[in-house]
């Protein structure tokens, strides 16, 4: 089965300075695919390129295996740029029926009118969309770009302009559409809380670089350290406190509560500090290891390639 | 060629849409004919009706400039509206970028816009074109003077206008496309104008008949002239000057 989206060594030069030094990914159907980056790092340019918008220097586009600049790859993307791109002097039901004729929808009227309940505009249909407020035009581009049924969503900062109730709103509908319908999601953000929220899989650029790509959950995991978590039923006595603190190799940090954290050093197991406790009488209701947030993981990466520059 | 229609259809509607702009066209036009026709009604219908021989060749003439003058100055006016406003605040909001990553090329749009501003243009020339000619002619009827309608002055007026600003609005387009909207706005302003001193100098100065062959003559090598501009510049009409070229 192809890949929804690879890029292949994509360069591109604008205005004399290489905007993308030769960026690999690919994106697996199914996928949904954050990608991160600061302004000006280089996402909309891909975005671009993905949608044949712009043409790569160098390298090779593909989407669901087939050239990005092939006319029917058109029909398979559906997307969402930055600015929502709709005629605001016409109705958000003639927006929709422009664009489905633009892709020769069939039915389109039933599909427009299903669409409009999705994204809970069906009350404002024949309204223009001039007199919308930018969370509704960011639902309407939702809509817009699910008019023909796309199996990949390109979504450049789909959230961005909008206020957090919108941001919640606008969230849930896109899930429930992307889980109803199976559909392969890459979307640009730079708020790394929405991707942590919405993505399996992510990809980190910088001036042009991709710098980390994968599973969000293995690089969470792979960064997250040594740090260990356990929680107990009760807040352990002083005694054991002060013996956690005295068994050096157990790295005890803090106790809030009833929550201990640990960075163990080397050799020490995650089970000698629950044995320890348990030991002591004191009972232990869950141990982890702590897990570095989508921000501390995007900064950790970053202060890596600055100390490597 | 996919989807020419519907971004033609798309357009004209949301063109017609903006009520000021419209009434702001047909305003200025109707203003701006009037003057026209009450221009040529006082320095020439006017004292030919008072001579006691009537020189029709030359009422012919004059009626032949305001039938052209009426066509050039609507389409004229069309053009400088419907650019100004709409494909500066659409490239500012970025709507083509949307467009264009439909299943929709970059010479598909740029017709389908030519042709959305070029068709209402050629509506509204040929009705003022027509309209002017009855008045005219009422002009006459009132003063004793005989109805004219010379066949190749009508067939000019009608026709000559729309010849020149089709390859007109392509060259507009095209520049605020694939540039800075504002250097559409710029051509569509200073053509009307240098045509306007063209037809004033050719008719009025030179003794120039618009239904002479000469006029069309001077018309069709204009339009051939920006026919081969278009030509020349086509391959610099793609997706990616025109994204980037736009707003934000």
């Amino acid at each position: 089965m192809s890949s929804a989206l690879q890029l292949a060594g994509v360069r591109k030069t604008l205005g004399g300075r290489e905007v993308l030094k030769g960026i690999s990914l690919t994106v697996e159907p199914g996928d949904v695919f954050g990608y991160l980056g600061s302004n000006g790092a280089g996402k909309t340019t891909t975005i671009r390129i993905a949608l044949d918008l712009v043409r790569a220097t160098s390298g090779d586009v593909r989407v669901m295996g087939e050239s990005a600049s092939s006319p029917d790859v058109r029909r398979r993307i559906g997307f969402m740029l930055e600015a929502d791109g709709l005629y605001n002097a016409l109705s958000a039901v003639e927006n929709l029926q422009f664009y489905a004729r633009l892709y020769g929808v069939r039915n389109a009227g039933a599909r427009i009118a299903s669409l409009l309940v999705d994204v809970g505009l069906a009350a404002r249909g024949r309204d223009r969309v001039g007199s919308f407020s930018k969370g509704m035009r960011q639902r309407l581009a939702l809509a817009r770009a699910l008019v023909h049924d796309p199996q990949v969503l390109v979504l450049d900062e789909p959230m961005s302009g909008i206020d957090p109730s919108g941001q919640v709103e606008l969230r849930g509908i896109l899930l429930d559409v992307v889980h109803r319908g199976g559909k392969t999601i890459f979307f640009s953000s730079h708020d790394l809380d929405e991707v942590q929220r919405i993505c399996n899989r992510i990809a980190l650029i910088d001036q042009g670089t991709i710098l980390v790509d994968g599973e969000l959950a293995v690089l969470m995991r792979e960064r997250s350290g040594h740090e260990v978590v356990i929680d107990t039923g009760s807040v352990p006595p002083e005694a054991v406190m002060a013996g956690l603190r005295d068994a050096h190799g157990f790295g005890f940090r803090a106790a809030t509560d009833r929550r201990l954290e640990f960075s163990p050093l080397p050799g020490t197991q995650v089970s000698d500090i629950v044995g320890f406790l348990v030991g002591r009488g004191v009972m232990v209701e869950g141990a982890r290891r702590k897990e570095a947030s989508l921000e501390e993981l995007y900064t950790t990466i970053l202060r890596e390639r600055e100390g490597g520059q | 060629m996919s989807g020419l229609r519907t971004l033609v259809a798309a357009s004209m509607r949301s063109h017609a849409r903006l009520k000021v702009a419209v009434l702001l066209t047909l305003g200025l036009s109707v203003f701006l004919i009037a003057g026209l026709i009450a221009l040529v009604g006082l320095l020439v219908i006017v004292p030919q009706a008072r001579s006691p021989k009537p020189n029709t060749s030359e009422l012919a003439r004059y009626l032949g400039l305001v039938v052209y003058g009426s066509g050039l100055l609507t389409m004229g006016l069309t053009l400088n509206v419907f650019t100004a406003n709409n494909l500066v605040k659409e490239k500012n909001q970025r709507l083509f970028e949307s467009v264009l990553a439909a299943p929709v090329g970059a010479r598909t749009l740029w017709l389908a816009r030519t042709l959305a501003v070029f068709l209402p243009g050629l509506a509204l020339c040929e009705v003022s074109a027509v309209a002017s000619l009855l008045v005219v002619n009422a002009f006459f009827l009132t003063l004793g003077l005989p109805v004219l309608a010379p066949a190749s002055t009508v067939v000019s007026g009608l026709l000559l206008v729309p010849v020149l600003y089709l390859p007109l609005c392509g060259v507009v387009l095209l520049a605020g496309l694939c540039g800075n909207p504002v250097s559409g706005n710029v051509i569509a302003n200073m053509a009307l104008s240098a045509v306007l001193t063209l037809v004033i100098n050719l008719v009025v100065r030179a003794g120039m008949d618009v239904g002479s062959f000469s006029f069309a003559l001077v018309h069709l090598t204009v339009a051939g002239g920006m026919a081969a501009v278009l030509i020349v510049l086509q391959p610099r009409l793609t997706k990616e000057r025109i994204v980037l070229s736009s707003g934000m």
